[in-house]
């Protein structure tokens, strides 16, 4: 049951595509992919509304005095992009990016979108929130990013994509959709698939859900518990479809109690190694039969 | 030249010529140099010419300063006197709340609080009033290369070797980068500020000047509107370094925008942090807590906004601003107080020995207090046959003014963290405490004398 996009939803996407852009948005029209929506919309709205403290904002004038000497409170995806970008890159089939066509899913405000953009890929964002839609244009303006306004089975299913990323993506699916989702992403995918997420254990509730939403590094609800996806689960998942792990990194704070206060209040410290027992973890796939091929396996 | 019975002075800005006018009245057999860093005299200014319009550098003098300056035949405070600037009131406010505080020289029975004077006014004057005193002698362009405990060695741009004036006393008054003070190691405190302050001068429509000194806080630092004369204010607004070289390099008609906006504002209602990132129950009890406290401070300043209070308690807008008539220019702030103002026979007056945040406007009356004190000292000495450096008078010198200048150093730092505080409770703690004050006339009155310079 796929679920259609209501005109609220597409009205502002006719207004989105200006002339002058280089940006272009396709619209979610024909029924593509699989046949399950993994669209949650209550995710997106929450997601929507974030858009404006996405990123860091500037004084709307140098000239009048801070409001406020102490920083904005920041967006941890910020921190953890550099990794997951380089990790990323080390797992792709060329280091000719710009020969690389990209798919990232979930892209929210573009984070590692705009770091794959900036690697010269051929990038397409898929985001199913309008708000953030139109912050990726606004961002992006002067690129060719395309942007897909939609979950990921609206896409059309036209062309493949050698990169594909979902970057904190499947902990925010709606319910019992994940093997859905992961099928779509490996249809559409001819390369490497990364996804990161957070694994589903007493660590991670502590870690990655009651601490920075206690503290406030994150806004309140932004993860559900339930939704975590265990690493098991994932490469379970994978194997279904032919897809194979290659690489399994997780984030662990060295240095006891103190260091993990210190990430928490500072945002430093992380460490991310091969293996489980962090609370975010970070995978890249390959097909079954390329991997074997090409000696990248574990 | 013998080392009796004379003195030299090095640092030619207000707080040295002070002393050089005051110490060559009092000591008439000594004979007193003043070496001064700058090779040219600013030009003279006539106290009865607006024509030309004011200089950039201005200073806060409060009653004792204005005293001292009488006594060195300096009649700042005179009817003809026609470039002060005088301050009746003075209106404090917060750019986060709507508290303010208002002083008014009605409270202490006085006709005035102080006195705004340009730099070269002052400068020049006492330089002319120096050169009719026989035993002054100012040096200009010298270079001050050492200072020993009886020597100074300086060289001029006239003559090329240097030349060396052997002293009984030797008086720093060289300011924030003293050259006595770093060759004779003393020791130093330094806080740094990390602020800068952008200094410049406007003319308000209407061109007549108000009696009404003004000055906004930000977390950053205050905005001080001063009162010159015809129409011209001075403006110095203390900020983060950013935010001032943002505000320096600024299209004028920007700037001048950004003037009016953020001196024009207020009072401003009480704002709390969102807490939108709380769980649900906190942040309901955050809101209702915030809505109870935010009614009561909004509340309390509109009490003291009475009409029946008059104009010595009302909030009042400042005038508009309508031009700027100077460059602008960055100062960066210090905190610095050095651990003792002597060592042997040298000792330090004014900057040298410590520079406070301008927001109070105490940095020149602290110099021109130094002087007092220190001629005070000296004479108490020579009067009863000891010599000008004795040992013990400068100590105590240097003993009474650490402990004043001290008192008003931790006040002054004390309203920096106040206003520079964004935690909800310190800014409705300092909200309350400010409409409380400003109800209170004897609250007001004790630090007003304090400004003051009175004891």
């Amino acid at each position: 049951m796929l679920q259609r996009l209501t005109p609220a939803i597409t009205s502002p996407l006719l207004r989105l595509r200006l002339p002058s852009s280089k940006l272009s948005i396709t619209a979610a029209s024909a029924r593509s992919l699989s046949t399950q929506s993994t669209h949650d919309t209550s995710e997106s709205t929450k997601f929507g509304a974030l858009a404006s403290s996405w990123y860091p904002s500037k004084p709307a004038s140098s000239l009048m005095p801070p409001e406020t000497l102490t920083p904005p409170p920041r967006n941890p995806l910020l921190e953890m992009n550099p990794h997951r970008i380089s990790f990323t890159l080390s797992h792709l089939p060329t280091e000719e990016y710009t020969n690389i066509t990209a798919l990232d899913v979930g892209a929210g405000g573009g984070i590692a979108t705009g770091s794959l953009l900036g690697l010269g890929m051929g990038v397409t964002a898929v985001e199913p929130s309008i708000e953030l839609c139109e912050l990726l244009k606004t961002r992006y303006d002067d690129t060719d990013l395309k942007i897909h306004n939609g979950p990921l089975e609206t896409l059309p299913s036209t062309q493949k994509y050698h990169l594909t990323t979902a970057f904190e993506i499947i902990e925010h699916l709606a319910p019992n959709t994940l093997p859905s989702f992961i099928e779509n992403l490996t249809s559409v995918t001819t390369s490497t698939i990364v996804i990161s997420s957070i694994s589903k254990t007493l660590t991670s509730l502590l870690k990655c859900k009651l601490a920075p939403e206690l503290i406030g590094i994150v806004p309140w609800g932004t993860h559900e518990y339930s939704k975590f996806v265990p690493p098991e689960t994932l490469i379970k998942l994978m194997k279904e479809n032919e897809w194979e792990c290659v690489k399994h990194e997780e984030m662990r704070i060295e240095g006891g109690l103190l260091s993990e206060i210190e990430f928490g209040v500072r945002g430093r410290g992380g460490v991310w190694e091969e293996g489980e027992g962090g609370g975010n973890y970070v995978m890249a796939f390959k097909p079954c039969s390329s991997s074997s091929s090409s000696g990248e396996n574990r | 030249m013998s080392a009796t019975k004379s003195i030299s002075i090095v640092g030619g800005g207000v707080v040295g010529l002070t002393l050089l006018t005051r110490l060559s009245r009092l000591l008439p057999s000594h004979t007193i140099h003043l070496l001064d860093g700058s090779p040219k005299s600013p030009p003279p200014l006539s106290p009865t010419d607006t024509s030309t319009i004011p200089t950039i550098r201005t200073y806060a003098l409060n009653d004792a300063s204005v005293d001292t300056l009488m006594k060195c035949g300096l009649d700042v405070d005179s009817v003809d006197n026609l470039r002060k600037g005088e301050y009746k009131s003075m209106q404090v406010w917060d750019s986060k709340t709507p508290s303010y505080l208002k002083f008014d020289a009605s409270l202490l029975s006085s006709p005035k609080l102080g006195l705004i004077i340009e730099d070269d006014y002052i400068t020049s004057s006492l330089e002319t009033l120096a050169s009719t005193l026989p035993n002054a002698h100012i040096i200009k362009g010298a270079h001050v290369k050492t200072v020993t405990n009886n020597s100074v060695t300086y060289s001029t741009s006239s003559s090329t070797s240097p030349q060396t004036l052997n002293s009984e006393l030797i008086v720093g008054a060289d300011g924030v980068n003293s050259t006595v003070r770093n060759s004779l190691n003393l020791g130093i405190t330094k806080i740094g500020y990390g602020r800068t302050a952008v200094i410049s001068t406007v003319k308000v429509e209407g061109e007549v000047t108000g009696k009404t000194a003004w000055q906004r806080f930000f977390p950053g630092g205050p905005l001080a509107l001063l009162p010159l004369w015809g129409g011209y204010y001075s403006i110095v607004w203390s900020t983060t370094p950013t935010h001032a070289k943002a505000l320096a390099s600024a299209d004028p008609d920007a700037f001048l925008s950004t003037l009016n906006t953020c001196i024009s504002s207020g009072p401003t209602p009480i704002k709390f942090s969102s807490g939108s990132s709380l769980p649900p129950p906190l942040k309901a009890v955050k809101n209702f807590a915030d809505d109870l406290v935010g009614t009561l401070v909004n509340g309390i300043s509109l009490v003291n906004m009475n009409e029946k209070f008059g104009d010595s308690k009302r909030f009042e807008t400042p005038p508009k601003i309508t031009e700027l008539i100077s460059p602008r220019f960055k100062i960066p702030l210090n905190l610095q107080h050095v651990d003792s103002y002597t060592q042997g026979s040298v000792v330090l007056v004014g900057d040298a020995a410590h520079s406070v945040h301008p927001m109070a406007g105490q940095g020149l009356n602290l110099g021109i207090a130094d002087v007092e004190c220190l001629l005070k000292c000296i004479q108490s000495s020579t009067s009863t046959g000891g010599p000008v450096n004795d040992e013990y008078t400068l100590e105590r010198y240097s003993k009474e003014r650490r402990r004043e200048v001290m008192k008003i150093m931790g006040g002054i730092h004390a309203l920096h963290h106040v206003f520079k505080e964004e935690n909800d409770l310190i800014v409705t703690g300092r909200a309350l405490g400010m409409s409380l004050i400003n109800m209170s006339e004897n609250a007001k009155k004790v630090l007003a004398r304090a400004a003051m310079g009175e004891n």
